[in-house]
């Protein structure tokens, strides 16, 4: 229905931002995937969207772990376009067939609350994240308004305590829901290390815990 | 609350006997709890209970709480609020108990009871809601609530601001003979106010004389206290001489304030840490307090009648702590920005600026008599004045102005301040020191070489100060020594010289008057064109603008021309004589728009930024035809106040005149209030000594204060970096002496190895980013070395210089002349030393209340904001809040800002047709826009609405539809829910047919007549929400273009196609913080805060917007300085209290039994504990052995015999 072109171009880029996503959090993503020009997307899964060519499915993303390959991820793509419980129950049987923990969805317009509530409820276990396309049109670490952030591991959160002398809950915060804390899927608990452009230091590093 | 306990001593009462039984139904729900499971309410605490929420008996306080006053008009006396509430409680319980007695019916005794409940709880707050109107207390009452609360309330007006003893305060007038920090205290204030003078060895003598003058005779005394019985004895009477006798050491003489006291000197408001300074006193005959006008700036003081208070510190701790923080001296400089604020002001710059004019010559007589005013008598040390040699000698000894210059910068022989600087001043023009208004200034060795000093030179606010300049390499005592001086000087001067106003300075020529008449004529010859095309429909509109609009600002523009190149002509035709003239070039007061509306034209009025608004039918004014846009009209003044307004034209001048003071009005209230915000969110921020900025709670809010860790005070350079390396240079090359044998420069070849070596050697790795600017610094210099080392040095004709060819010998002198200007070893070493001492000396201090200066530094320019609030950004059409109203928009974090804006990058920033199509893919483009029509069709059998698109349109707007994109938005479309339904068939390229759906609940011409008016208003392209999108070129950059979206859709901008996503920015924080993240949006904020006061030309320091932009987001989440914000960011209740909603926190904190550990400011002013900034940072660590037990005290409701038989 609506311009084939422009949809094509969107789930080229949605795709691309999650590609790139996936690889800043340390899963394993071919080089020439990721800077895949737009022709060479339309070669590999078609220019015709509105015919299923390529079907949202056809783009799912599987990938593994840079450290541990048995940590493996999910990228779906629904079809529908306001996401029910349906889905997720499907999302999660596929999961568990395979026998995989995480993954993450890609939700077109929305998401009904009782399937945002089952997400929730199968946290531990199954971890899903969910993204809009809107969100992944643009890749928001690549702003320039937006610093470099870096993960930190428990031992340099430590590290970092110890050396200010600090309980975490006096850290500089970020929330969870947090655009880049999503981007990177951070946990509650978990430091970030932002590497900022000074305009008085040159470079200014600080940390936020995120809640 | 509950007040059953008041009620439930009947026992034989019928109706109280079921509660009696069932004793646990009169304490409610709460009862049944089981004791051992945790309840959230009443937290801590482990015999907390719900029930010690009920109130179960009244707090009576004693009589000292609630006075009564005995009047002396009527017998009687008047009793305190809350004990006519007590009697009235009282009252009512005794009229229930007779109810109950009497046995009354249910309905009177229910009645009685909730009166009674009512009372009680009005005894509480008074202002309670929810009453019913009969219930309603009649007059305004003060319960406790009200005591508490609000501005005169306990919190705000006893425990946050108390009463002070040892204080004055009179009118303030000047006196330029004083210093700079002193202060003249009238003798009556000196004889009030006392220091307790704690007699020792040095001074017993001093305090014996001072007690025999006794309390009547200047430098006395007013009491004396006994060190062993602590008696307090009057001075006044008695026998004094006996007293100084028996005086011993140890004893206290509270003596009068004398000469060289330390005391507090403060103007309100006091807005920023520089309103209240430290002086030292100066008793003098009077009844004024008088400074130095030099001081006048930090207090904002003028003297029409201002008055302003005084302190005296009460020990020596106090005395010691304020000489050396608050003293004038060191507080030279406004942390704000790093610039001078106590600097030479209106007659000091007129002075200085006529003294060092080209054409001022002195005889031997005025110079001596100038040079006598530098001699100062209290002086401890009497310094020798060396008159430099005239500068003609024959045939009359004649001394330059600027020589005197020299006397003020260092009049001593021996003083070893060396002075070098090289700067333009206000009005340079080129050429350097050949400038034809010799506005080069060159300063060597303190000598005045080149050019005029003005307010640049002399006044506050530029970094490029001479007093500034001797206070960084001097020290701040040559910096106000030499004030000092010019405040002597330039007094005698221009009084010698003289220098006044009248109305001759004031009138214009007749050649002025012509040009003037000729520039207005041609002015208003043009609008009434502009009108005429607009009235034909030819005047062609601005993007985004309708055609009125667009005459208006055509107009605004050429009236404005208008009054400038009048202003022009006016300064052209002025002889340089002229008083306002002289004033307003060299900076002391006043302005050139000043001087050319007095003379030629006050020029266009304006309201609220538009010519005055038709306030009569169709007219601003009744004296004009409807509808007229004439110049005159609409409230231009073509007249000088000189020539005189005319009544029309004095009308809209008043209406101009109103709008200033309206808009200071709402200023001062709105800013007053934006400033206590700002102080009570950030007053705990202060920096540790692991250099971090956290709160009283140990939150860390920045890692590095500024990131850098320096002082936003010791700022020296005008861009606000650390060193101005090019003075710091200079000064090195010229202050280290030449030594007799000559001294080679570096060679070329090694430099650039030894400024690395030397660096290194310097800073050990400290400072890496400031080394290595010092590095960058000195190897740019090293290439102008380089140029100069290519030159020639022989002429054309030899190849190498030969001794006797004069061409050759200027090559070589030429050349030497230009190697001697590069870097010595010495000069070389000199200058990294100063470039280090300087960087180490700005470190910020740990302790320093970084917080407190940030949001004075934030808040006290803003009241400076003319209140202008709009402000065209480049493109004409679109206009931003600026002033006070969006740094309040900031600042609060509100969601939805007046003028939100996109600025969009393009991918290709340099091709227009790339943002003419990007620009029509976000501006909403509308289906009415785009069509010739929208027809309904009636057919015998047949009924649709036939849709014209005009191709011509959307070629012109490149717009990228086509009829399926237009057919798959109306269906989509949301604007009318008939559309969903809809068949919609095109014919041809053009033309489409939309059939209604026919299942519709309408009649058919409803739902065609419905279908045709919605389907104007579908959106076929764009993001809805965007209404204007404007393409700007820059033209800074040449071609270079961006858009400037206004809307708030700030993902779906970034997302659209051509648009450079990464470059792309909005300024409303709380948007960015929800599509860029957190950090983003800290970035965002202090790119708009420094936006703001770019635009009003306040300079401001970025790091105290940073610590206000990491205030506002360390908590992951855009917090507003709002009592919202607040109650997120801190948690004591005592500071809660005392900002807003006093009572809310407190009665939570009571509920949750919340703990507070007295560590922000504001608690500890509240509790009269030194806080922990500054000197109270640290805190003296000591081993106790045990802990002292202390017995539990049980209070007296919990002791069994006092308790009431409930």
């Amino acid at each position: 229905m609506a311009d084939d072109e422009l949809e094509t171009y969107r789930l080229w880029r949605i795709r691309k931002t999650v590609l790139q996503m996936v690889h800043d959090r340390g899963y394993l993503v071919a080089q020439d995937e990721l800077d895949q020009p737009l022709e060479a997307f339309k070669e590999t899964f078609g220019d015709r969207p509105s015919e299923k060519k390529p079907a949202r499915s056809d783009l799912t993303i599987l990938v593994a772990h840079n450290d541990d390959p048995a940590d493996q991820m999910f990228v779906f793509f629904p079809e529908d376009t306001k996401i029910g419980i349906k889905t997720i129950k499907a999302i999660c049987q596929q999961m568990q067939e395979q026998n995989i923990s995480r993954a993450i969805i890609v939700v077109q317009i929305g998401m009904t609350p009782s399937a945002k509530q089952s997400i929730g409820d199968m946290a531990p276990k199954y971890m899903l994240e969910h993204f809009l396309e809107a969100e992944l049109m643009v890749n928001i670490t690549e702003h320039e308004l937006v610093p470099e952030h870096v993960v930190m591991t428990a031992e340099e959160k430590a590290e970092l305590l110890a050396r200010y002398k600090l309980k975490d809950s006096q850290l500089p915060r970020i929330q969870q829901c947090d655009p880049v804390a999503r981007y990177f899927g951070l946990r509650r608990g978990q430091v970030v290390k932002i590497i900022r452009p000074s305009e008085t230091a040159g470079r200014y590093i600080t940390y936020r815990l995120v809640v | 609350m509950d007040s059953l306990s008041f009620s439930s001593e009947s026992d034989e009462d019928n109706l109280f006997a079921e509660h009696k039984k069932e004793k646990k139904i009169v304490f409610g729900p709460g009862e049944n709890f089981r004791k051992d499971i945790p309840v959230l309410m009443v937290r801590s605490g482990e015999e907390k209970h719900p029930n010690d929420l009920l109130l179960t008996r009244m707090p009576v306080p004693p009589v000292c709480i609630r006075p009564s006053v005995v009047s002396e008009v009527k017998s009687g006396t008047t009793e305190d609020d809350v004990t006519m509430k007590l009697m009235e409680i009282m009252l009512t319980n005794d009229v229930l108990r007779k109810h109950k007695r009497d046995g009354a019916p249910n309905k009177t005794l229910f009645e009685t009871w909730e009166h009674l409940q009512i009372q009680c709880a009005l005894y509480i707050n008074s202002e309670m809601s929810g009453l019913p109107p009969d219930l309603q207390p009649k007059r305004a009452m003060r319960a406790f609530t009200q005591r508490l609360k609000g501005k005169q309330g306990r919190f705000r007006g006893n425990l946050c601001g108390k009463r002070v003893d040892f204080s004055g305060r009179t009118v303030i007038s000047p006196d330029p003979n004083l210093r700079i920090d002193q202060v003249g205290v009238p003798i009556h204030v000196a004889m009030t106010l006392t220091f307790p003078e704690i007699v020792n060895a040095s001074n017993i003598e001093k305090m014996r004389k001072l007690v025999i003058n006794g309390s009547d005779v200047h430098p006395g005394a007013n009491y004396l206290v006994d060190k062993k019985t602590g008696n307090k004895k009057l001075l006044k009477y008695g026998k004094r001489d006996e007293l100084a006798k028996n005086l011993r050491m140890g004893d206290t003489v509270e003596r009068h304030l004398d000469d060289n006291d330390v005391v507090l000197f403060n103007r309100q408001p006091s807005l920023h840490k520089i309103s209240i300074m430290s002086h030292r006193a100066k008793v003098m005959p009077g009844r004024t307090f008088r400074f130095n006008e030099c001081a006048c700036t930090p207090y904002n003081a003028d003297f029409d009648g201002d008055e302003m208070n005084l302190h005296l510190p009460q020990t020596y701790e106090a005395k010691a702590e304020a000489s050396e923080l608050m003293n004038v001296k060191n507080n030279l400089i406004t942390p704000r920005s790093g610039e001078p604020l106590i600097a030479a002001i209106q007659d000091f710059i007129t002075g200085g600026y006529l003294l060092t004019h080209k054409d001022t010559f002195l005889p031997r007589a005025e110079v001596y008599r100038f040079a006598a005013a530098l001699i100062d008598a209290f002086a401890k040390k009497q310094t020798k004045i060396r008159i430099p040699p005239p500068a003609i000698r024959y045939p009359v000894e004649l001394w330059t102005g600027k020589q005197l210059i020299e006397l003020i910068i260092r009049p001593d022989k021996g003083s070893q301040v060396s002075l070098n600087l090289t700067t333009k001043n206000k009005s340079y023009t080129k050429d350097l020191e050949l400038c034809s208004k010799d506005s080069y200034v060159i300063i060597r060795n303190s000598v005045l070489l080149a050019g005029v000093l003005d307010k640049s030179l002399l006044g506050s606010s530029s970094k490029v100060n001479i007093f500034y300049m001797l206070m960084r390499d001097y020290g701040e005592d040559a910096a106000v020594d030499a004030m000092w001086r010019l405040a002597r000087m330039a007094p005698v001067f221009l009084s010698n010289r003289g220098f006044s106003i009248g109305i001759g300075d004031v009138r214009p020529s007749e050649r002025l008057l012509k040009e003037k008449g000729d520039l207005v004529d041609n002015g208003y010859e043009k609008c009434a064109q502009f009108i005429r095309e607009l009235n034909e429909g030819k005047l062609k509109a601005q993007p985004g603008c309708t055609e009125e609009e667009t005459l208006e600002a055509i107009i605004l523009r050429e009236l404005s021309t208008i009054r400038d190149h009048a202003g022009q002509v006016c300064l052209r035709n002025l002889s340089k004589y002229n008083a306002p003239l002289t004033m307003a070039v060299c900076g002391s007061k006043g302005s050139f728009i000043n001087i050319s509306q007095m003379i030629a034209c006050v020029g266009q009025q304006a309201i609220s930024g538009h010519r005055p608004p038709d306030g009569f039918e169709e007219r601003s004014l009744p004296h004009f035809e409807r509808k007229k846009k004439t110049p005159e009209a609409k409230g231009f003044v073509a007249n000088s106040f000189y020539s005189g307004l005319t009544p029309t034209e004095f009308f809209f001048h008043t209406m101009g005149g109103r709008e200033g003071l309206v808009d200071t009005a709402v200023k001062t209230a709105e800013t007053g209030y934006m400033q206590r915000r700002l102080v009570k969110c950030l007053e705990d921020l202060c920096a540790s000594y692991d250099g971090t900025v956290r709160s009283s709670t140990g939150d860390v809010i920045e890692f590095v204060f500024g990131e850098d860790g320096l002082d936003p005070s010791m700022m020296e350079a005008k861009d606000g970096s650390v060193v101005d390396f090019v003075h710091v240079l200079e000064h090195a090359k010229n202050t280290q002496k030449k030594k007799k044998e000559k001294i080679e420069p570096i060679a070329l070849a090694k430099i650039e190895e030894v400024i690395k070596t030397e660096i290194e050697k310097k800073f050990k790795g400290k400072y890496t980013h400031f080394a290595q600017q010092t590095a960058e610094f000195l190897q740019s210099e090293v290439k102008k070395c380089k140029k100069w080392e290519n030159e020639a040095t022989s002429c054309s004709k030899h190849e190498k210089s030969v001794g006797n060819c004069k061409l050759c010998n200027n090559m070589q002198a030429y050349k030497d002349l230009l190697k001697a200007q590069c870097l010595t070893r010495p000069q070389l070493l000199s200058f990294i030393q100063l470039c280090y001492y300087k960087v180490a000396r700005a470190i910020t201090e740990p302790g320093t209340a970084v917080g407190a200066i940030a949001a004075t530094s934030i808040g006290e320019p803003s009241t400076q904001m003319t209140l202008k609030t709009f402000h065209f950004a480049g493109v004409a059409s679109m206009n931003i809040t600026q002033g006070v109203p969006r740094i309040k928009e900031i600042i609060n974090a509100v969601k939805t800002i007046s003028t939100p804006i996109i600025t969009a990058a393009l991918l290709d920033p340099f091709d227009e047709s790339l943002a003419r199509r990007v620009k029509a893919r976000i501006e909403k483009t509308t289906l009415g826009e785009i069509c010739d029509y929208i027809e309904e069709v009636y057919l015998p059998n047949d009924y649709f609405l036939l849709v014209k698109l005009n191709s011509k349109r959307i070629r012109l707007l490149q717009l990228e539809v086509s009829m399926e994109s237009i057919s798959y938005a109306i269906i989509q479309s949301k604007v009318c829910p008939l559309m969903r339904g809809c068949k919609i068939v095109a014919h041809g390229k053009t033309i489409m047919a939309i059939r209604p759906p026919s299942n519709s609940k309408l009649s058919k011409t409803m739902t065609m007549q419905m279908l045709k008016y919605s389907l104007a208003n579908v959106v076929v392209k764009g993001i809805s929400s965007v209404n204007r999108c404007v393409i700007h070129a820059d033209e800074k950059k040449g071609d270079y273009y961006s858009l400037l979206v206004e809307g708030t859709d700030f993902r779906s901008v970034l997302s659209s196609v051509g648009v450079d996503p990464k470059k792309t920015n909005f300024n409303n924080a709380l948007v960015v913080a929800e599509v860029l993240g957190i950090e983003a949006a800290r970035t965002c904020i202090i790119n708009e805060i420094i936006a703001t006061m770019d635009a009003h030309g306040i300079g401001l320091d970025r790091r105290h917007v940073m610590l206000l932009a990491d205030v506002m987001t360390y908590r992951g989440e855009v917090l507003g300085i709002t009592r919202n914000g607040l109650v997120k960011m801190k948690d004591s209740v005592l500071l809660l209290a005392s900002f807003e909603k006093t009572m809310d926190h407190l009665f939570e904190a009571a509920f949750f039994s919340q703990r507070d550990v007295i560590h922000g400011v504001s608690e500890c002013i509240i509790m009269g504990t030194p806080m922990t900034v500054g000197t109270g940072t640290f805190k003296l660590m000591q081993k106790y052995e045990k802990k002292a037990v202390l017995k539990k005290n049980s209070p007296i409701f919990k002791r069994p015999e006092l308790a009431l038989s409930l």
